[in-house]
């Protein structure tokens, strides 16, 4: 009884020190977080940083400061693959130089797990990890802290790691709205972010992720489908009408002055277009016999729509954004077409002019070949490589639209 | 043996002879709806019933302050093995002061502006692709021969595109049209 007694004071003894010790990383933590407020999306969507349940460790890094945080009413952080359960924490490594730095903290595993649970504590991960770990630094860059601990488990991660993750904000019927884009990821776990927004890669980067999984999760989405119901009632006016859609998932109306022209201006956080191409309808004029003058919209992706889907490309490259993310998508009577780009960046043919030759070929590419075919062939004769085709059905699945050695279309359904 | 290989020949020849098919130009609309594109077989929208005849020809016209020369020729166009004959129509327009807004008479054949495309009823539509076509200067020409003007009267007017405007390559919006948007009364020069 006396030697635990002795055991007992001198592990009191230690505690006191710890204790000490680790309300000075907490304090210092707390201090960095009222600071700092701003600089991790994250925290946009956090209820309550629990500081009670916070937990001090040390490590070869440092010494480390692990503490839960509780998400507000419906916020969760989302995965394509939803079944998988998320714990987020905010990570403070404070190294020997006293320098405090700090991360957002996300792990992902099949089974529900307390966040307070030993073995998702920072120094106990490890290779034997069924799970996924990501951290984002205060710029909003992903980091590789961890680089022992398996990343990608194909039981559970071998899609989402190659994708991008969302705040999002979780409706009854189990549908969604972005709040804000979190980060995304890659094969072999290098990532790169945005900082509240844009997708992950690099100049020249190919996007990765499998842009069904991405066509999958936005026709769940709330706002999404909302826009595309819109605009598929919108297909009878006389002019085109539209939304661009921001990093963050907000969308922006697009602006028709009336002189039959959609004005899309693309800025450093736009990540796609939905628009309308028309019914038939009448000009206004009449022919000699006294009959209206019917005009007939082909009902794919214009040149014009193929050009500034190039230039969110562009403007994804310029930024350091990534790829992924970017869209554009029609919408006719007919059918929904949506353009995804998941190539090597400099394999754009840049040197296209929009011209009239150009204008020419498409229109006679579409004569000859069909709608989908001939699109398909105006894209490989002028060089845009990368460029997908896939059309979106009416129950939300998605198929990919490409073509065979003799110019047959393949239709390959997003399963 | 000789007849046989002869018989072969006729009979190959004739096969040769079936699968190109050539289409009179009125049809050529009905086939922009199909959705596997153009029958193989089809090697020519000809101009059998010389409809695009009677536009051969300068006409001129005036339309508020704007002074219309078209100029239609006819010829052969082909793309990727598919002959067709269409209308071109090459333009002087000047302002009723005499300032030339946009003189296409000397572009060549393939840069033409305004190529022809189909028959609609009554009318024939060409499709134009102007200097700025990137900035929307795009649409298409509808031209018809007026009644019971013994083919020396015609009316023209653009129906421009709805387009879809990137505002970086153009911040002034879309580009403004040198077409009439107005139908114009044409006269036979």
């Amino acid at each position: 009884m006396g030697i635990i007694f002795f055991v007992s004071c001198t592990t009191e003894n230690l505690l006191q020190n710890q204790n000490s010790q680790n309300s000075a990383i907490i304090e210092l933590s707390k201090r960095w977080t009222i600071n700092n407020s701003d600089s991790l999306v994250i925290l946009k969507g956090v209820q309550k940083i629990d500081w009670d349940n916070a937990v001090v460790s040390n490590t070869d890094k440092g010494e480390i400061l692990e503490v839960p945080l509780i998400l507000k009413n419906n916020l969760k952080v989302s995965y394509l693959e939803t079944n998988n359960e998320v714990n987020n924490k905010l990570l403070f490594i404070k190294e020997a130089s006293g320098k405090l730095n700090a991360y957002q903290m996300m792990i992902a595993t099949k089974d529900k797990i307390s966040s307070t649970d030993p073995s998702l504590s920072f120094s106990n991960l490890n290779s034997s990890f069924d799970g996924y770990v990501a951290f984002v630094n205060s710029s909003n860059k992903t980091v590789d802290l961890l680089p022992s601990v398996h990343r990608s488990k194909p039981s559970l991660t071998g899609r989402e790691i190659e994708s991008c993750t969302y705040l999002v904000q979780m409706y009854d019927d189990d549908t969604y709205r972005i709040i804000s884009l979190l980060f995304c990821t890659y094969g072999g776990g290098t990532q790169a972010n945005h900082g509240g927004g844009g997708g992950g890669g690099g100049a020249g980067a190919p996007g990765k992720a499998n842009p069904c999984d991405q066509l999958k999760a936005q026709n769940v989405n709330a706002d999404f489908k909302a826009k595309l119901l819109e605009l598929l009632k919108k297909t009878g006016l006389k002019i085109e009408t539209g939304y661009s859609q921001n990093m963050d998932g907000t969308f922006r109306q697009l602006t028709n002055n009336g002189n039959d022209e959609l004005n899309f201006a693309i800025n450093a956080t736009t990540m796609g277009f939905v628009h309308t191409h028309l019914d038939s309808y009448e000009t206004g004029k009449y022919n000699s016999d006294g009959e209206p003058e019917i005009r007939t919209p082909i009902k794919m992706f214009s040149p014009a729509d193929v050009k500034s889907f190039i230039g969110l490309i562009n403007n994804a490259n310029r930024n350091q954004s990534g790829f992924d993310p970017i869209y554009g998508t029609v919408i006719t009577s007919s059918a929904t077409y949506t353009l995804k780009f998941n190539g090597n960046y400099n394999d754009i043919n840049q040197g296209l002019v929009f011209n009239d030759a150009l204008n020419s070929q498409y229109k006679n590419d579409l004569l000859k070949n069909g709608l989908e075919s001939g699109f398909l062939k105006f894209l490989n004769d002028n060089g845009i490589k990368g460029i997908s085709l896939y059309k979106v059905n009416t129950d939300g699945t998605s198929e990919k639209k490409s073509l065979d050695s003799n110019n047959n279309i393949v239709t390959t359904p997003c399963n | 043996m000789k007849k046989l290989l002869i018989l072969g020949l006729i009979i190959l020849s004739n096969l040769s002879g079936k699968a190109q098919d050539i289409k009179p130009l009125e049809t050529k609309m009905n086939y922009y709806s199909i959705e596997t594109g153009l029958p193989k077989n089809i090697s020519y929208f000809k101009d059998v019933n010389n409809l695009l005849d009677k536009y051969v020809g300068t006409w001129k016209g005036t339309l508020g302050t704007r002074i219309y020369e078209f100029r239609i020729t006819k010829y052969t166009d082909i793309y990727d093995g598919l002959k067709e004959d269409k209308l071109l129509i090459r333009y002087l327009i000047t302002t009723t002061s005499g300032s030339v807004v946009e003189d296409t008479r000397s572009t060549t054949d393939i840069n033409c502006s305004i190529k022809g495309d189909f028959f609609q009823k009554s009318s024939y539509v060409l499709n134009y692709y102007g200097k700025q076509t990137e900035c929307g200067q795009t649409g298409v020409v509808f031209i018809g021969i007026v009644k019971n003007s013994n083919n020396t009267q015609m009316k023209l007017f653009l129906s421009q595109d709805q387009v879809f405007l990137d505002t970086q390559t153009c911040p002034n919006g879309r580009a403004p049209q040198v077409l009439p948007l107005d139908q114009v009364l044409l006269t036979k020069q």
